[in-house]
């Protein structure tokens, strides 16, 4: 039987959330013009980078998912807010799945409340 | 109806809704980008499951409202809520009256106070109505009971659900959930595979519309017997409307519901403009409303004077203005497939008792399932004289429409809101 520890699992990951570092470069080209313009090149990868460090710190992955960390990251940073990060690494808000979800909607439901 | 300030939008709202739905089409696992899927053919035949959510102004009686309505009142909302085709109504906002009961006592008469579900019985006449009307569909009512399986109530209203049980439908015991905002009435139901649904799928709204409470505790009687499910097509509802509404915010907070951008059309009428005045400037102006509510034009020659801006009433359908005060939102929280919620429209309650004859004149291009649905009924009403005194087409435009209005607001100000239930179009068919 081949047991996976938790810390392997990470690892595996971890692995997975880097190898999408150019989709997400290129998510943000496509979706945010504006602020990788303003945050250049080597700006726009600082920013994935962090957003990627921050989606394995909490456990997040998927192309979806850290992309959503990233779209929040540019709008309300770069970098992410720490109120915000504080949210995902609250275990008591769920699977990190539910946190980001909920931090996505909050998010939203803030930025309608400012229109 | 249009909105009176519509919501307006931020470019960082646009960027982050853009890119969410960007990034909504992403397949996890390093592809890029899915293609946008079509749904199968099979889903398109079958339908989704349409619900409408219909706060009926104090149905069963209340400061504006009688215990009773007319029986063409209630033919009227029985009318409406078969036009929208829907197969699931949510109708909360009961009031719930205490009332006084006679109680022989050892050969005295003794007046005893006796809970009266008005709200409830006003909700049996539109289902008996509904039934009569559409024998086919089996409409069936489901009240909310509290955990001592009385009728549940808060702040002295209710909520309640009819169902068409004619396609298969079926509806569990309504149950009561507990959130930070409030109490939920939780309607479950079970789908046939004839629907392009979820096969279980549960419909929630707060017990009470109101957002304020004026007890100190909640009253007894409304003890929570469930928790809210962890998806639920959400309905919530409040008279003064969701823009800026801090309790609005909470409570998707709260329900964890998934953001969905406003309406574009109103849901609640404004107040016509003299009873706008009369109410701010109570010393101004007498209450012209008992002479002569519905003939806008008697009001301005009558009531108007230099130090007031002169009255301004609509003259066509896209003049009729409100505020959005309904929202039909979605809450996925499980790992189940997320199902697609569609807020498709607001049922215009002023087509609905306009003669159909008249709608081209005042501006209907297109037909509408609702169209003069209830224009029968609001023959029956009893309405106040107008003057005929237009002289042109756009006077008259002006007159009708007050008219058709004064008796909607009668049904009530708050509009249905149609919503339907899909499942999510997959993403994981090949790409052509």
């Amino acid at each position: 039987m081949l047991i996976i520890r938790p810390e392997q699992m990470r690892a595996f990951m971890a692995a997975g959330v880097r190898a999408l570092r150019a989709d997400l470069i290129a998510h943000g080209h496509a979706c945010h013009p504006q602020a990788a313009a303003l945050l250049g090149v080597a700006g726009l990868v600082r920013a994935v980078d962090a957003t990627i460090d921050d989606a394995i710190c909490c456990e997040l992955d998927g192309l979806q998912a850290v992309s959503r960390l990233l779209d929040l990251a540019l709008v309300f940073g770069p970098p992410l807010p720490a109120t915000m990060r504080a949210v995902l690494l609250d275990p008591g808000q769920g699977s990190p799945a539910r946190r980001l979800r909920r931090l996505w909607n909050g998010a939203l439901f803030q930025l309608e409340a400012q229109a | 109806m249009k909105i009176d300030g519509a919501p307006g939008t931020t470019p960082a709202l646009a960027r982050l809704l853009g890119a969410g739905q960007a990034s909504a089409g992403y397949r996890d696992g390093g592809v890029t980008v899915a293609c946008a899927q079509p749904p199968a053919a099979s889903d398109v035949a079958r339908p989704g499951v349409t619900a409408v959510l219909w706060t009926i102004r104090e149905l069963g009686g209340g400061f504006h409202m009688p215990a009773m309505r007319p029986q063409y009142g209630i033919d009227a909302c029985a009318a409406i809520l078969k036009a929208t085709n829907a197969d699931v109504c949510i109708l909360p906002g009961l009031t719930h009256q205490p009332g006084w009961m006679p109680q022989a006592d050892d050969g005295m008469i003794r007046m005893v106070v006796q809970e009266a579900g008005t709200g409830l019985a006003e909700a049996r006449r539109i289902l008996a109505v509904l039934s009569a009307a559409d024998p086919g569909a089996g409409w069936q009512l489901v009240p909310v009971h509290g955990a001592d399986d009385k009728p549940a109530n808060a702040v002295n209203q209710s909520t309640c659900f009819l169902y068409k049980s004619g396609r298969g439908i079926a509806a569990g015991k309504a149950i009561l959930a507990a959130t930070d905002t409030g109490l939920m009435a939780v309607l479950p139901l079970t789908v046939p595979d004839r629907f392009d649904c979820p096969p279980q799928v549960c419909f929630t709204a707060p017990l009470a519309v109101r957002a304020r409470c004026f007890y100190a505790s909640a009253p007894a009687g409304t003890a929570p017997t469930g928790v809210l499910p962890p998806d639920a097509v959400v309905a919530y509802s409040v008279p003064a409307g969701l823009a800026g509404n801090a309790h609005f915010a909470a409570f998707r907070n709260a329900c964890e519901v998934a953001y969905a951008p406003p309406l574009a059309q109103g849901s609640r009428l404004k107040l016509p403009y003299w009873e706008q005045v009369a109410l701010r400037d109570p010393g101004l102006l007498n209450n012209f409303m008992a002479v002569a509510a519905a003939d806008v034009l008697q009001q301005d020659s009558s009531m108007h004077c230099e130090a007031l801006a002169p009255g301004v009433h609509p003259a066509s359908l896209d003049e009729v203005s409100g505020k959005l005060a309904d929202a039909v939102l979605l809450r996925h929280t499980s790992t189940a497939p997320a199902p697609h919620l569609a807020v498709t429209r607001v049922v215009d309650l002023v087509r609905a008792v306009l003669d159909p004859e008249l709608l081209a004149a005042l501006g209907a291009s297109d037909a509408l399932p609702e169209d003069g649905c209830a224009a029968a009924m609001r023959a029956q009403h009893a309405a106040p004289p107008v003057a005929d005194q237009a002289a042109t087409a756009q006077a008259r435009a002006r007159n009708q429409l007050a008219a058709a209005i004064l008796f909607a607001r009668l049904l009530s100000d708050h509009w249905p809101v149609l919503a339907e239930l899909r499942l999510q179009p997959s993403l994981d068919r090949d790409c052509p």
